[in-house]
């Protein structure tokens, strides 16, 4: 750990789960065990890599959710009819974050126009699209990179161990040179 | 095959110049690289020659000759490179953090910095900060990807040249 560190501080930003990212590099350590300064470089780049992936997939669900009240007052805009007070649209938004009752209400009263519990959810989805796309596209990535450098830690091993075999078995194949010869016993017994 | 006349008018319209123009303008983009400081080579850069420097005489063994020692340090300022970018992302989320925290501090009520202009005041846990904080970034970050392609297309460069590997 004490050489992967060498390679830079880790990528930990305020707030995030220091014990979850040690969890992940201790675990590939253990895993990889690696040996020299390319395995290391390999293995300390997929962690974080890894880590980066994960953050993006966070705050793609996280900027759903925070998008929800917005989503859900575009949704019941469009489906309220003008003459109904704003306030009661206010009080109906507020409503469903704070209680299931008042939820449950107001998913009944705008049934009949196809709305569910799950209407605000594809609104923010839709509202975000663009970012979500995005933060998919660096995880995506983020994730294929790290898969690269592990496999590149095992071609590697496999290439050198493939390497050896070969040595190995050139040497085995050389002929061995002839014994010399040596004073042949002339008791009666070796004859 | 395009046409030379095309070829021509692109030529014309590539010299055409799309920068700044004002001297305000000008000031501003000069000073563009220098928030990062990824426009520079990291051997310029003496806090990362050091880290270059340290990471040296972990893997260059004592006694190496000078060629093959300097081989494995090119290896290292190219992977410290890429590490360089990482770090400027991760300071760029750390202010904006830092920055965003500290706008929902202000007498006791959580506020949300309008992102977008569509987010609105509610109690933020870290993980909906981070999120708030990943729009007002992505736009940088999506501009710090061509200093990581950059690095990364470095290193492979030299780990083919000097090790044989595809990296």
């Amino acid at each position: 750990m004490a050489i992967l560190a060498r390679f830079g501080k880790w990528p930990l930003l305020p707030g995030e789960d220091r014990k979850a990212y040690e969890a992940l590099r201790d675990g590939a350590i253990a895993q990889f065990q690696p040996r020299d300064m390319l395995e290391h470089w390999d293995l300390r780049r997929a962690i974080d890599l890894i880590w980066e992936a994960m953050r993006y997939q966070r705050c793609a669900g996280c900027l759903i959710a925070v998008t929800m009240k917005e989503a859900l007052r575009r949704v019941l805009d469009a489906l309220t009819p003008a003459t109904q007070a704003k306030s009661s649209l206010d009080e109906a938004i507020e409503g469903w974050f704070l209680d299931t009752t008042k939820r449950i209400k107001v998913t009944q009263d705008y049934q009949r126009y196809g709305f569910d519990e799950d209407t605000p959810m594809a609104m923010s989805m839709a509202m975000r699209s663009a970012e979500l796309a995005r933060f998919s596209e660096i995880q995506r990535r983020n994730e294929i990179q790290a898969a690269a450098h592990l496999r590149e830690i095992l071609h590697r091993r496999e290439a050198a161990a493939t390497l050896r075999l070969a040595n190995g078995a050139a040497e085995v194949k050389q002929p061995e040179p002839p014994k010399a010869v040596t004073a042949v016993s002339t008791s009666p017994a070796s004859l | 095959m395009i046409s030379q006349a095309k070829k021509e008018a692109n030529q014309r319209n590539a010299k055409a110049s799309t920068g700044p123009r004002t001297r305000s303008g000008k000031a501003t983009s000069s000073r563009n690289s220098r928030r990062h400081g990824l426009a520079t080579t990291i051997s310029k850069d003496p806090i990362w020659s050091y880290e270059v420097h340290k990471l040296a005489k972990v893997f260059v063994p004592e006694g190496e000759n000078d060629a093959r020692g300097n081989e494995i340090r090119t290896l290292l300022t190219a992977m410290m490179d890429v590490m360089r970018v990482q770090a400027a992302r991760n300071e760029l989320w750390t202010i904006t953090l830092m920055r965003q925290s500290l706008a929902t501090q202000d007498d006791g009520i959580v506020r949300a910095r309008e992102a977008g202009g569509l987010l609105r005041a509610h109690r933020l846990t870290s993980d909906e900060l981070e999120g708030i904080v990943a729009l007002e970034v992505l736009p940088q970050i999506v501009r710090l990807e061509r200093y990581q392609r950059r690095a990364e297309a470095h290193l492979r460069r030299m780990l083919n040249k000097l090790v044989g590997v595809n990296g």
